[in-house]
């Protein structure tokens, strides 16, 4: 039986006063909240929606898929707004999400005229399934995301070429980690910059970190979901040749630039959050099961003390 | 005796847009267009590898197309074969150093007319190499003369280690030492 599920802002974003890290955990809430509601096709009903950003919009794409792989039927999703007037729809039409989401959902609600979203604050929402994918994504990495470090976030050059290829790593590891059994890997990423800070989402729907380091080492089939996160970032957990550093480097570079690393996969969310100054250090969030794993990276001015809530607004992120 | 040096332009195998170093399987088909080209060398000949032609490298690549290459030298596997990295800007800095130092290894680089030493190698050891670019070439006695070694040995072994990560060449034969004994003279890259 169809389920309606009215989507609103996540009131624990203003409730907890943390609004940075909370933008980050708003993907959570739109799944955990939404999913168990929608039985069967179901409806998500956007049309409250007044601010999102692309955690949000790539969480709502990624709901989308998850019903469809779930009951085999699309969700009807009604747009945020009712018509042209709305600078949300927008937006995330702009940045690729409606195009994405057509794939994924019945979407209702008229298209707004496009505004050029995809300037160099942006990377539209990209997705992955293969190493090509990847290599555009690089293109788009260098070219945009480089420069934004460097002029607007303060990297050094050379750490901005770390930030810019370890993006491109996570994004590599959609393609040969994420895979299924028998299928084929996909994924998504998108990145906002703001006046002081940069924000990066990168999504797959695959086999998440936990279920494939049990698959490999016997040793973590007893640890938590929560553990196993903290494991894969340190070094050399995830690859036959103990090779891996991707998080283990993406880890380090978040510590250097004071910000938000957030991971989600399996039973558990871990917040490595360098950011909130009465927040520091890694949060375990058990949190209901998620199919594959969620990265969301928070990257603020690096003499930045304080950011967030103002940052958002000021920059408009509609 | 002079090295011979060959330039070779890295070229990543299997990627679609050109230029993209990454991943472990591409970077194995580089390693081994690669050390294709060096068992073609004759011994005492240096590969400088040219990296212009690559606009992305990962750890992954760099481990596959620098280390292992490396280490197979290291190993023996082609004796009196060495390489010299050229052309490489920050972003494959970055990962190339990476994969050295997880692996212990390290590679001399030229750059601008300028030289580097990339990767795991204490101090004294780069100073080594150093004086031995200085002067061209340096043996066992010089060096402890140079670096005020108690003895020659030690000089004698460190110079040995450095030969066998092929980041100094050796003269082929050992020149004779005033009264009495032979040494090796061993030769920089540079």
């Amino acid at each position: 039986m169809s389920e309606e599920y009215k989507i609103t802002t996540d009131k624990r974003i203003l409730d907890d006063k943390i609004f940075d890290t909370d933008i980050l955990g708003q993907y959570d809430y739109i799944y955990d909240e939404a999913f168990p509601f929608l039985n069967s096709k179901g409806r998500l009903d956007l049309r409250n929606i007044k601010f999102i950003n692309p955690y949000g919009a790539l969480g709502i794409l990624i709901l989308c898929e998850a019903i469809l792989d779930s009951f085999g039927e699309k969700a009807d999703l009604l747009l945020p707004g009712s018509s042209d007037e709305s600078e949300v729809t927008s937006w995330m039409g702009s940045l690729g999400f409606l195009n994405m989401l057509q794939g994924v959902a019945n979407v209702i609600g008229v298209s707004p005229p496009l505004y050029n979203f995809n300037g160099p604050s942006y990377i539209p929402v990209s997705k992955i399934d293969n190493l090509e994918d990847v290599e555009n994504v690089v293109v788009e990495l260098f070219s945009k995301v480089r420069p934004i470090l460097i002029n607007k976030l303060n990297y050094k050059e050379e750490e901005s070429y770390r930030a810019a290829t370890l993006i491109a790593e996570l994004c590599q590891n959609i393609c040969q980690h994420s895979a299924l059994e028998g299928e084929k890997p996909h994924g998504y990423i998108v990145m906002q910059a703001y006046k002081s800070s940069l924000k990066l989402a990168v999504m797959d729907l695959g086999k998440g970190i936990p279920k494939t380091v049990k698959s490999k080492y016997k040793l973590y089939e007893k640890r938590d979901d929560g553990d196993i996160i903290c494991c894969a970032c340190k070094k050399g957990i995830l690859c036959e040749d103990h090779f891996s550093l991707g998080l283990y480097r993406t880890l380090e570079i978040i510590k250097g630039g004071r910000g938000i690393l957030n991971i989600r996969s399996g039973n558990a969310k871990m917040l490595f959050d360098y950011h909130n100054k009465n927040s520091v250090g890694n949060k375990k969030i058990p949190t209901p099961f998620f199919l594959g794993t969620q990265i969301g990276i928070y990257l603020p001015r690096k003499e930045q003390k304080r950011g967030g809530l103002e940052d958002e607004f000021e920059e408009g992120i509609f | 005796m002079s090295l011979k040096k060959v330039s070779f332009k890295v070229k990543e195998g299997g990627s679609v847009n050109e230029g993209f170093l990454m991943t472990r399987e591409r970077g194995r088909k580089t390693k081994e267009v690669i050390w294709a080209k060096i068992s073609e060398l004759s011994p005492n000949t240096i590969l400088e590898m040219d990296f212009s032609n690559i606009k992305f490298m990962d750890v992954s690549g760099a481990d596959e197309a620098v280390v292992k290459i490396a280490a197979r030298l290291e190993a023996g596997e082609c004796p009196d074969r060495f390489i010299v990295l050229s052309h490489v800007d920050l972003q494959h800095k970055e990962n190339i150093e990476t994969a050295l130092k997880v692996n212990k290894k390290a590679v001399i680089v030229k750059e601008d007319g300028s030289w580097y030493i990339w990767g795991d190698l204490i101090s004294s050891y780069k100073e080594i190499i150093h004086k031995i670019t200085e002067k061209g070439s340096m043996t066992a006695r010089e060096i402890q003369e140079e670096m005020n070694y108690k003895t020659v040995n030690e000089a004698s072994t460190k110079l040995g280690l450095l030969y066998k990560k092929c980041l100094i060449a050796r003269e082929p034969y050992r020149e004779a030492v005033v009264g009495g004994g032979r040494q090796f003279r061993y030769i920089s890259l540079i």
